[in-house]
């Protein structure tokens, strides 16, 4: 076939096979043309041939870096090694390296991480001036020379020989400039494969070992974990794990299920796997966990009913046992835990199961630190992640000594059968251990939050400095300066997002108004804000620090109702009776100018102070009024009043550090500005389901399960009060009844435990569940949105998006009418917001760790729990859990009764679930590198109850 | 993706008068588009088809059972290959010059014999040099390209492996390589900002082809020159 194309860089034209497999599974064969061309730039930098097409990058700035080879040489590597070693070629030591299209295939076929890290090292990072000139992406299936249909050397695999030719093809090309093209692979085999028909054959070990760099070393350690060949000699201590035919078959025959493991939180032995929609979950222990890390997508199959063992309710933490024992005799410890217990007779037990296969990883990058060895200056350490609920990783490095002062991040590799530990490598150092600055770092990472400053591009979507609201918009707004709003809030909020009004109108009728920022006039969809805050999700609040979704502009001026300023607002107006029936609702966007920014505690105080008369406390008191009656109907339907345990610091700003814990403190002004903030987040959502019934964004809060309650109405029923859990109501009502005199706390920690057995409410999308699930069980309503903090949460911007378009106010953006889309928005921001509120917590324990440095308390705590080998007590005053664990309990009187949740001593019972103790709080700081609260028993006094162990904070987090 | 840039069509390879029973025949090779045309005509005619001022022309467009990746039986006359068939005698009752002809009737007939994408490109482009073949006046060669948009970027000459994305394509024949649109066809929806720039690419691409299709039929004339006389 002659070519008559008069196009440019074309050499000939070939017909390329391929086979491939459709939907249905079924083979095809595909055959395409492919036109070799002569215009492929090598991408050497002084290489004049290929200049005319374009300028290549690479050995620009030629190093005198390796003893082997002498400074021009260009590295051409294998995907094997990238696939590998991904995280090396961060490293500014690997310069001038080509990477050819096949490569580029293999890596993307094989690895997504892989190919992800790929990609963002020859696009973005390429942009960066130290990067100039790195990475070179040379198309070789495309080059004349480069490219045979047919094989040539029958020992090498495709891959190896198209990598042979390119080099061949490049050390001639680059004769002239007298540049050497090395081959760099993975392993020792393909190497002397290759060897055979290329000299410059080296592996990526062998190359980095040669460079003349003093930091070297760190590389070594990366790559060494790989390095390990497994033994064969040593015993598995898995089972294997089925291959994934066998999994999928077993999926559908039913006989094996998938879903996602999550460990325990008291005991690390321990998982359950939650398999189908109804939250059925299946228990697994020891060694049927088999290498599944929490957050792996795994298969698990049911054991036989005989089989079937009862959770051990013991408390067993990592950290627990390790105080007894040093990091190498652990190795034995969990070898004998992991050892199938005795087959005692034992009630209780629950569907039991084992992990057969594992279909999805969720590993990530672990911060944490390195345990400290006994042996000086081994190798092989082990690495303790900051999350408990991830095991102990083995990792290889000869730094140890340094590493040994820092947080660093870990990645896990692989985790072979024979290997109690999953084995992993050294990624980066977060930086000293205890400062401040690395510890919050610790928890933003750990917790996945974004954090980085806004871009530009975000930063460029925002209004100027000297923006003024103006009425003669395109879109409608109308015009409400003239009412008397006021907006209230926690003492020092910045991100005001809600006002309010209220002022009689007629005969026993009140106009009621919430006024919410319009954070959506500012960020418009699509735009680089708007991807940003989508992102983001949620603002996420620590002691110290606030990680805002919106830039601070809009967060703390424009978008803040701030007093005596004029501000747009999304408005929701009521007319309703004194009796809180509510007459019509209408929903605008307006302007408005709030007349007063007020706090909680000033509003109570206006409003109880029967001299103050002005616009703003008559507002307050007819909200207040109505706030009762909305409340009291609310209560009546069955909402659920719970309790959690937060606390507030008040900070030291300058130094960082918590100068005083206070606890909330709850006023009327709390409930009436609450009431109305629910009453508009349901009217908005009865609204936006009637517009758009499949794609409204909504939250739900799901009915628990019956079987949750276990725990409480067991709690309960010790101290003589009945749990109805029959219907929210029921539940509500049962609460209100367990008061007892004597221990006044005892209501609210059955809130507590209440808390603790439901699930967490989530954003949904409007037809992605049957409408009886819309329900929300903890406020009692059939339908609930959130529309009142557009500032804080990315939800919020959708519901204003929503019913803007909804009454007229805006168009709707296409995305949003899309269900899937809906969804996935829903599924970030559900994540988002879990991640946020476990950071808080965290950082509230961080700094609870700070306060306690160098001092000693005595609190009173409360026991939560009883267990086979220690007690739950919580402080209310710090909100502090902690674990208080028994020694040797066979030769003390002490004995723990758990079907009674008491602790007795010579008969007597001393210490039973829900009551009070007494404790001592301080910092245990026998171990510097991780000082932890402690906790011991001060009254009753127990022989043998004197260790403990803190629960809620991170493990390994601390000052 | 096959070794191409964006603006390079693919190889284009032609015979001409390949059928004797034909007025005119073509067979033109885009790469792996293989088409296969024969015109008869300008004849008598159907009665009811007849038109008093000038000829109608009567195409029918088909792929063979093999044509695509998948060896399945393509009915004629279904919606798509219909659709196809009057897009085509639209086109070509613009530059075919039909007032000569009046009350005749010319027939096309079109088959795929490889579909790789472009089909319909490559059937204006067989159909124009069957045309000439047949010596039917016309106002000039007519040549057709196939272009898509990536990421706002035109690519023309589109194979069926760029085909199958929801990639936005248009279809554009020009008369003679000049600006004389005669057929668009626009699949899957394509930004308004894109439009003007596939345009533009397309056009000066059809004017590549109907370089390409002039030096063939030029050929084509000078082989024929001596049996002509």
């Amino acid at each position: 076939m002659d070519l008559n194309i008069k196009q440019s860089g074309i050499h000939s034209c070939i017909l390329h096979t391929s086979y491939f497999k459709n939907r249905s599974g079924k083979v095809h064969k595909r055959t395409a043309e492919r036109y070799l061309r002569t215009d492929i730039p090598c991408g050497l930098f002084e290489c004049k041939s290929c200049a005319p097409f374009e300028n290549g990058q690479l050995l620009k700035s030629p190093q005198n870096i390796h003893s082997k080879f002498h400074e021009k040489h260009v590295l051409i590597i294998d995907s094997t090694s990238f696939i590998r070693f991904y995280d090396l070629f961060d490293s500014p030591l690997l310069q001038n390296i080509l990477i050819i299209q096949t490569v580029w295939e293999g890596v993307k076929s094989k690895s997504l991480a892989a190919y992800k890290k790929m990609l963002a090292l020859t696009k973005e990072e390429a942009e960066k001036q130290e990067n100039k000139g790195r990475f070179h992406v040379f198309h070789n299936e495309y080059h004349f020379e480069t490219f045979h249909e047919t094989t040539k050397y029958e020992d090498l695999s495709r891959g190896e020989e198209l990598l042979m030719e390119t080099a061949k093809y490049l050390e001639k090309h680059w004769e002239e400039y007298n540049v050497e093209a090395v081959l760099v692979v993975a392993d020792e085999e393909s190497k002397k494969r290759m060897e055979i028909h290329y000299e410059k054959v080296v592996t990526l070990k062998e190359y980095i070992q040669g460079l003349h760099s003093e930091t070297r070393q760190g590389l070594l350690d990366q790559m060494s974990a790989y390095e390990s060949t497994p033994t064969s000699n040593k015993p598995s201590v898995f089972a294997e794990h089925l291959s994934s035919d066998l999994i999928e078959a077993g999926i559908k025959a039913g006989t094996i299920k998938r879903g996602t493991f999550s460990v325990s939180r008291e005991n690390y032995m321990e998982a359950s796997v939650i398999i189908d929609e109804n939250l059925t979950s299946w228990f697994i222990s020891g060694a049927n966990c088999n290498r599944a890390v929490n957050g792996d997508t795994v298969a698990v199959q049911l054991l036989d009913e005989a089989e079937w063992i009862a959770p051990e309710k013991r408390i067993r933490l990592r950290d627990v046992e390790e105080y007894v024992k040093n990091a190498e005799e652990m190795d034995e410890a969990e070898g004998e835990a992991g050892e199938p217990r005795s087959k005692k007779a034992r009630k209780n037990v629950v569907p039991t199961a084992k992990v057969v296969g594992i279909i999805k990883r969720n590993w990530r990058q672990y911060c944490g630190m390195l345990l400290p060895s006994s042996i000086k200056g081994a190798r092989r350490h082990l690495f303790c992640p900051a999350e408990r609920l991830i095991p102990r990783i083995r990792i290889e490095t000869e730094q140890a000594e340094i590493l040994c002062e820092q947080r660093i991040i870990v990645a896990i590799d692989h985790w072979p059968r024979d290997s109690k530990y999953p084995l992993g490598h050294y990624v980066r150092t977060i930086g000293e251990m205890g400062k401040s600055e690395t510890e919050n770092e610790v928890l933003l990472l750990e917790h996945d939050i974004p954090h980085a400053p806004f871009s530009d591009a975000v930063l460029d979507c925002l209004p100027r400095d000297s923006w003024q609201p103006d009425l003669s918009d395109e879109r409608p707004r109308v015009d409400l300066r003239h009412l008397t709003i006021c907006s209230v809030d926690p003492l020092g909020c910045t991100d005001i997002d809600d006002a309010l009004h209220c002022r009689e109108i007629g005969e026993d009728l009140f106009e009621v108004g919430v006024h919410i920022a319009d954070v959506t006039h500012f960020v418009r969809p699509n735009t680089a804000i708007d991807d940003e805050a989508a992102i983001r999700g949620t603002t996420v609040y620590l002691c110290d620090r606030r990680i805002d979704m919106l830039p601070a502009l809009l967060s703390s001026n424009l978008c803040s109702l701030r007093g005596e300023e004029e501000r747009y607002a999304f408005s929701c107006i009521w007319t309703m009776t004194s009796n809180a029936d509510i007459q019509s609702v209408k929903y605008h966007k307006s302007l408005i100018k709030s007349k007063a920014a007020l706090t909680y505690e000033k509003a109570q105080e206006i409003i109880d102070d029967p001299k103050e008369n002005h616009d703003v406390a008559q507002g307050l008191r007819g909200l207040m009024k109505l706030s009762k009656v909305l409340n009291a109907r609310r209560m009546g339907n069955g909402a659920l009043t719970l309790a959690s345990s937060e606390v507030r610091f008040e900070m030291d700003w300058e130094s960082k550090t918590p100068k005083k814990v206070m606890e909330k403190k709850h006023l009327d002004t709390h409930s009436m500005v609450e009431e109305f903030m629910l009453l508009a987040n349901i009217s908005v959502a009865e609204k936006i389901l009637q517009e758009y019934p499949d794609c409204a964004l909504l939250r739900r809060h799901p009915v628990p399960l019956k079987e949750s309650y276990k725990p409480l109405i067991e709690a309960a029923r010790h101290r003589g009060f009945e749990i109805v859990i029959e219907s929210g109501k029921g539940l509500a009502d049962s609460l209100n009844r367990c008061v007892d005199n004597k221990n006044p706390m005892l209501n609210r920690l059955l809130r507590m435990l209440t808390t603790r057995c439901m699930t967490q409410a989530v954003y949904f999308s409007a037809g992605t569940v049957p409408v009886p699930q819309y329900q929300h069980f903890g406020l009692a309503c059939s339908i609930y949105t959130h529309f009142t903090s557009p500032i804080r949460r990315y939800a919020d911007v959708i519901v204003h998006r929503l019913l803007a378009a909804a009454i007229g106010a805006d168009s709707i953006p296409a995305g949003l009418l899309n269900q899937s889309k809906c969804t996935k928005i829903c599924q970030n921001i559900n994540y988002r917001h879990k991640q946020a509120q476990y950071a808080g917590r965290a950082s509230v324990q961080l700094n609870v760790v700070r306060y306690f440095k160098g001092k000693v308390e005595i609190c009173q705590g409360f026991v939560m729990g009883v267990r086979n080998n220690g007690i739950q007590v919580f402080v209310p005053k710090y909100g502090l859990e902690s674990i208080i664990v028994l020694h040797n309990s066979s030769d003390s009187n002490t004995i723990i009764d758990i079907e009674d949740m008491s602790v007795r001593v010579d008969g007597e019972v001393v210490i039973r679930e829900l009551e009070p103790v007494t404790v001592r709080i301080s910092v245990n700081e026998k171990n510097q590198q991780r000082p932890r609260v402690e906790l011991s028993l001060v009254k009753p006094e127990i022989p043998g109850l004197s260790v403990d162990f803190d629960l809620s904070t991170s493990e390994g987090l601390g000052l | 993706m096959d070794g191409r840039r964006p603006s390079q069509i693919r190889n284009i390879n032609t015979r001409l008068g390949l059928n004797r029973n034909a007025e005119g025949s073509c067979y033109i090779e885009h790469g792996n588009t293989k088409v296969l045309c024969a015109v008869y005509g300008p004849y008598e005619g159907k009665a009811s088809k007849r038109l008093e001022n000038r000829c109608s022309i009567v195409c029918q467009y088909s792929a063979t059972t093999f044509s695509g990746l998948e060896r399945k039986n393509r009915p004629r006359g279904d919606r798509k290959s219909t659709e196809i068939s009057r897009l085509l005698e639209k086109a070509f009752e613009s530059v075919i010059l039909t007032d000569s002809f009046p009350r005749s009737q010319i027939d096309i007939f079109c088959e795929v014999i490889q579909g790789d994408g472009s089909n319909l490109a490559a059937c204006i482009n067989a159909i124009s040099l069957a045309l000439a073949d047949a010596g039917i006046p016309m106002k000039g060669i007519a040549s057709a390209v196939t272009c898509g948009v990536i990421e706002g970027k035109p690519i023309v000459d589109l194979t069926s492996r760029e085909e199958t994305d929801l990639l936005p394509r248009v279809t554009l024949a020009t008369i003679s390589g000049r600006d004389e649109v005669v057929l668009v066809e626009l699949q899957n929806r394509l930004h308004i900002d894109h439009l003007n720039t596939v345009m533009e690419t397309a056009k000066s691409t059809c004017a590549d082809v109907y370089e390409c299709l002039a030096v063939v039929a030029q050929q084509h004339i000078r082989a024929c020159a001596p049996i002509l006389g």
